[in-house]
């Protein structure tokens, strides 16, 4: 929590020079962090209980809703965890238990956040006259079903 | 922190936009997970199909945005899978690949 204090106050310090571009160093310590999760991840690739038993030993669920609330805007931490859930939590040899089952509704929602906020994000990138966000993403056909499916604001409505 | 302002994260393998890393986190990670996830078929309430409608709705929304070859392909996989969960026919899964833009394998050998 406190890298992420850290990284956010470099943020604040570059709106405050209101600099064009600004940069945030990801400290060594939560660099070592990302790597390790995705280690540990992909030792439980494929269905291996063995290795699946260990890694949740590791890194229980409460950890991993922890740090996905913690990680914030942090995406590469953000993608570590996520490949953690997906090989040594959803895609497993053993039935998960009713604790599990309690608690991965949290991480749904965070997930459901974090796509609503990439939706917006993108949306409002495309409105500003193509930024180099959504360069090469914002093709046709697609465009077209986005704007069907209507904006962000009207999901949060229903 | 407003992520809405396209800001670099500077890492020991170089310095990366934060958009791009939403892309890479959102297609790359998120929907892998997300396919896993429903793959399991777990029992929902009503609270908890209400959260699986929207976020299925929001997962289809970002498709417009993919930007990569493996994006497609991370996109394919899910929507094979959700389609063939008959307990989110009701839930929003019942979306086809042609309507999402994306062309299926088959297609593009033809």
């Amino acid at each position: 929590m406190m890298y992420m204090a850290e990284m956010k106050l470099q943020y604040t310090q570059f709106m405050v020079n209101d600099k064009q571009m600004p940069e945030i160093d990801i400290p060594p310590e939560v660099a070592y962090v990302i790597s390790y999760i995705q280690l540990i991840a992909f030792s439980g690739m494929g269905k291996n209980a063995s290795s699946e038993t260990r890694a949740q030993a590791i890194f229980p669920i409460e950890d991993v809703i922890i740090n996905m609330k913690i990680a914030d805007f942090c995406y590469p931490l953000k993608s570590a965890i996520m490949l953690f859930l997906e090989h040594i939590y959803f895609d497993v040899e053993k039935d998960m238990n009713e604790d599990f089952i309690g608690q991965v509704w949290a991480i749904v929602e965070y997930v459901a956040d974090d796509l609503q906020k990439f939706v917006e994000v993108m949306q409002r990138s495309k409105r500003q006259g193509g930024a180099a966000m959504a360069r090469g993403g914002a093709e046709g056909g697609t465009l077209d079903l986005v704007n069907e499916m209507g904006s962000v604001e009207e999901l949060n409505k229903v | 922190m407003d992520v809405n302002k396209n800001f670099e994260f500077v890492t020991a393998f170089g310095t990366f936009k934060v958009s791009e890393l939403m892309q890479q986190y959102v297609f790359e990670d998120c929907f892998p997970s997300i396919q896993k996830f429903l793959a399991l078929r777990l029992p929902m309430k009503e609270k908890e199909k209400g959260l699986i409608r929207k976020m299925l709705k929001l997962m289809f929304m970002s498709v417009g945005y993919k930007s990569k070859a493996i994006h497609e392909k991370r996109i394919q996989q899910f929507v094979q899978e959700v389609r063939a969960i008959p307990q989110l026919q009701d839930l929003g899964g019942d979306v086809n690949l042609a309507s999402l833009g994306i062309t299926t394998d088959d297609q593009e050998e033809n």
